[in-house]
């Protein structure tokens, strides 16, 4: 079956715990199974300095075993770790009430990883990082690290997590009639139809005729999948706006099409996505 | 077709840049000691290996993987040099690097896979034979000096990574150049130094046309050179990037490298290089060093045309018999010592094989022939214990005196005679069936013996049906069957 899971990328540290809540009150909410997932990037690291420069008799042979050695210790440790890791989240996603929860681990990057189960997600849950992580090891990138290309190269919604879990109430959502957008809203209305969630519904521009053409669909469609909406179109600059919205709404989580416009335009006047992603607190629900 | 992915240039930047260091040491000696075996200058080679490593960093598909000027193709120019000189080489270099790079589209790299692991254990054995046959002039008619010296070189090369804390950071080939070239110097030994086969690079490369007629006669004089150059090097970088592969459990681009391969030859010909190709020796010494990705590869170029041309002074007093030992090392280190150990273990075939391309390299001291005769001595060693999977059984009914043949396996050119060997022509009998459901016809020699077969039944007076050719041997017999045909009959039995 297609689309059966939520995945929880999990790596051990702190928003891990946020990103196991969200997803097990994404199981909850859209009747799913939960995926926990830990990739081990076992990329060459530097660990022989053996610059001697000699190679004796036999010394591919020779070269070859002492590698084979050394990385079947360090990859035995790596995957000790890893189900360490995923058997506590599983433990912690049972005490949140979550039940028949798959456990996945693979090798290499978290992106390339998801890219190739892609077709049995419904949503990715990723927790974000400050730089400089504390306590982060050089064999584990952090997920989040790269949040930004694993958006653009997904098409599959993401729900990005960095403080710990609020049960939401209520989704700041806005809407640009992007086809991000309407992934967005498309996801909101198959996928958590009938949550009873309260979605506040905004567009940024001016307030006319074609704006409310769009609106006013999205709006309907979004109270037939019987959500609690409330529509405003507000004056002014998302770019500038919808940061400032967030810090003052009382909604609990932002939804928004990402990165819809092209590469010049993020070049000469930047992303509006990933500065959200930069600035918001709050989980960020994003669709490309 | 430039490579700049963050991760293969900045992934390992202390690990590439020192391996590059120690890399650059270990190509200048084989630079030098083949510019000679070739009959050039050792510019030449040294010039070569700079732009190779260099523009290979950037258009290669296997990072960490060293390219230069190797012996291998500097066996196959000597001709080409004595005969017409060295400008003939520039272009001959330029020549096979457009091939290359043809061969990368024509997607030439995929033959590969006929190369037996055993014709690849060959080549690398015949490869460490050349290189330490190329030293062995440096050993021949000259004092005891030189042995001395050789012999001490190698001590320090073995043992000294062997003192504790240094052994491992300073590179024992440097140990071995500064220390034989201190001893010569301050005792004032006598022997052949670097300075004594030719001139040194003194500035750096510059672009520079080769100066030949362009016209037909050139093309033919370089072409079957650049032919056999073209070969070896994409043979021997094909090898050496699975060996890299191996090492360092990543994935290459072999078609990627067959044209990369290309473009720096043209870039080494253009200026003032002899054509080059992946070497063994020095990227197991680069992955061992640490080097993984294309800044290691860059670095050893740089390095190299720092150390050539900055030092050139020092380079001249440099003793050869420090070089003749690093090489030996590097030939000792190419060699594959475990494969001799397997002869006895391998099947008499696959080192018939092994040995054959070995023998035929050194006499020929071409690798192209000893690979080709390796792969066809696989292929008719292979076609041979197929053709053992056939089998025919055969049943009699007395009473209706019809005989059953259930063929089982493989029927091709190699088993058709044995095929038709198998059947009882002078036996009485009405009736006789060939079932074929079990069996697998290749080609139209084994549609051939069918038919004959047929033929020699029905002239016998049997009948005779056959039954069961699966689909495979189905589309070979309706292509080329003649046994309903009776115009063909008579060409298929040659007037019995």
């Amino acid at each position: 079956m297609n689309h059966q899971y939520v995945l929880s990328c999990i790596n051990g540290y702190p928003p891990s715990q946020a990103v196991i809540d969200y997803g097990v009150w994404l199981t909850q909410k859209m009747s799913k199974k939960l995926k926990l997932f830990h990739a081990i990037d076992n990329q060459y690291h530097e660990n022989t300095s053996d610059l001697s420069g000699s190679i004796g008799l036999g010394a591919k042979e020779e070269l070859l075993e002492e590698f084979v050695n050394i990385e079947y210790e360090q990859n035995k440790l790596l995957q000790k770790k890893s189900k360490l890791i995923l058997e506590s989240g599983k433990n912690s996603a049972e005490r949140s009430g979550a039940s028949n929860i798959k456990l996945c681990s693979r090798k290499g990057r978290v992106l390339d990883n998801i890219l190739d189960f892609k077709d049995d997600l419904s949503i990715v849950v990723i927790g974000k990082f400050g730089k400089n992580h504390q306590g982060m090891s050089s064999n584990e990138t952090p997920v989040g690290h790269k949040v930004e290309g694993l958006i653009k190269k997904l098409s599959v919604p993401t729900l990005i997590v960095s403080e710990d879990f609020k049960d939401p109430r209520s989704i700041l959502f806005a809407y640009d009639g992007s086809n991000g957008s309407k992934k967005v809203l498309n996801f909101l209305c198959g996928e958590l139809k009938g949550s009873g969630l309260n979605v506040e519904l905004v567009f940024f521009g001016e307030k006319n005729e074609d704006t409310q053409e769009f609106l006013g669909p999205a709006q309907k469609e979004l109270e037939r999948a019987k959500f609690k909406v409330t529509a405003q179109t507000l004056p002014g600059d998302a770019n500038i706006e919808l940061p400032k919205l967030l810090e003052k709404t009382n909604s609990d989580m932002l939804a928004m099409g990402a990165f819809g416009h092209g590469l010049l335009h993020e070049f000469f006047v930047g992303s509006l996505t990933a500065k959200m992603i930069q600035l918001s607190k709050k989980p960020l629900l994003l669709v490309k | 077709m430039l490579s700049f992915k963050k991760s293969d240039w900045l992934g390992n930047v202390r690990g590439d840049l020192l391996a590059g260091i120690v890399v650059a040491l270990a190509l200048i000696p084989e630079a030098i000691a083949f510019s000679i075996i070739a009959g050039v200058d050792p510019k030449v080679g040294l010039y070569a290996s700079f732009a190779m490593s260099v523009t290979i960093a950037f258009v290669g598909g296997r990072s960490g993987m060293i390219s230069a000027a190797t012996g291998a193709m500097a066996l196959l120019m000597i001709s080409l040099v004595k005969l017409h000189g060295v400008e003939y080489l520039f272009a001959a270099s330029i020549l096979t690097g457009a091939l290359q790079i043809v061969a990368g589209f024509l997607r030439l790299e995929k033959l590969m896979s006929f190369v037996s692991q055993s014709v690849v254990t060959g080549f690398v054995n015949a490869l460490a034979i050349l290189i330490f046959m190329a030293q062995l002039p440096e050993l021949t008619n000259v004092g005891w000096q030189v042995y001395a010296l050789t012999a001490a070189g190698l001590g320090i090369i073995y043992l000294f990574p062997y003192l504790p804390k240094i052994g491992k950071i300073i590179p024992s080939p440097l140990v071995c150049i500064i220390v034989l070239t201190a001893v010569t110097q301050c005792f004032g030994v006598d022997v052949r130094t670097v300075g004594d086969m030719g001139t040194l690079p003194s500035s750096l490369p510059v672009f520079h046309m080769p100066s030949l007629p362009l016209n037909f006669d050139t093309l033919m004089i370089i072409l079957p050179f650049a032919i056999a150059m073209t070969i070896v090097g994409l043979l021997e970088s094909l090898m050496t990037a699975t060996i890299v592969d191996d090492l360092t459990d990543t994935p290459s681009d072999a078609n990627r490298e067959c044209k990369g391969q290309g473009i720096a030859n043209i870039v080494v010909g253009f200026f003032g290089g002899m054509a080059g190709c992946a070497m063994i020796g020095q990227s197991i010494i680069n992955v061992k060093s640490g080097g993984r990705g294309r800044l290691s590869t860059f670095s050893a170029g740089i390095f190299l045309l720092i150390m050539v041309v900055f030092l050139s002074q020092w380079l001249k007093i440099i003793p050869m018999a420090a070089l003749v030992a690093i090489m030996i090392m590097v030939s000792v280190g190419t060699f594959s010592w475990g494969s001799l150990k397997k002869l006895k273990a391998h099947p008499m075939s696959t080192n018939i094989v092994m040995v054959t391309t070995v023998a035929v390299v050194v006499f020929t001291h071409n690798l192209a022939y000893g690979v080709f005769v390796g792969i066809l001595l696989s292929a008719l060693f292979f076609a041979n214990k197929i053709s053992r999977f056939m089998s025919i059984e055969s049943v009699l009914d007395d009473e209706t005196s019809h005989r059953t043949y259930n063929v089982y396996g493989q029927i091709f050119f190699n088993s058709a005679d044995d095929f038709l060997n198998r059947f009882d022509f002078k036996e009485v009998v009405e009736k006789v069936t060939i079932d074929l459901t079990k069996s697998h016809f290749w080609d139209i020699s084994a549609v051939a013996a069918l038919d004959k077969a047929v033929i020699k039944f029905r002239r016998e007076g049997a009948d005779v049906d056959i039954i069961g050719l699966n689909k495979a041997s189905q589309t070979i017999v309706d292509k080329f069957a003649v046994h309903n045909n009776p115009e063909a009959i008579d060409r298929i039995m040659g007037g019995h």
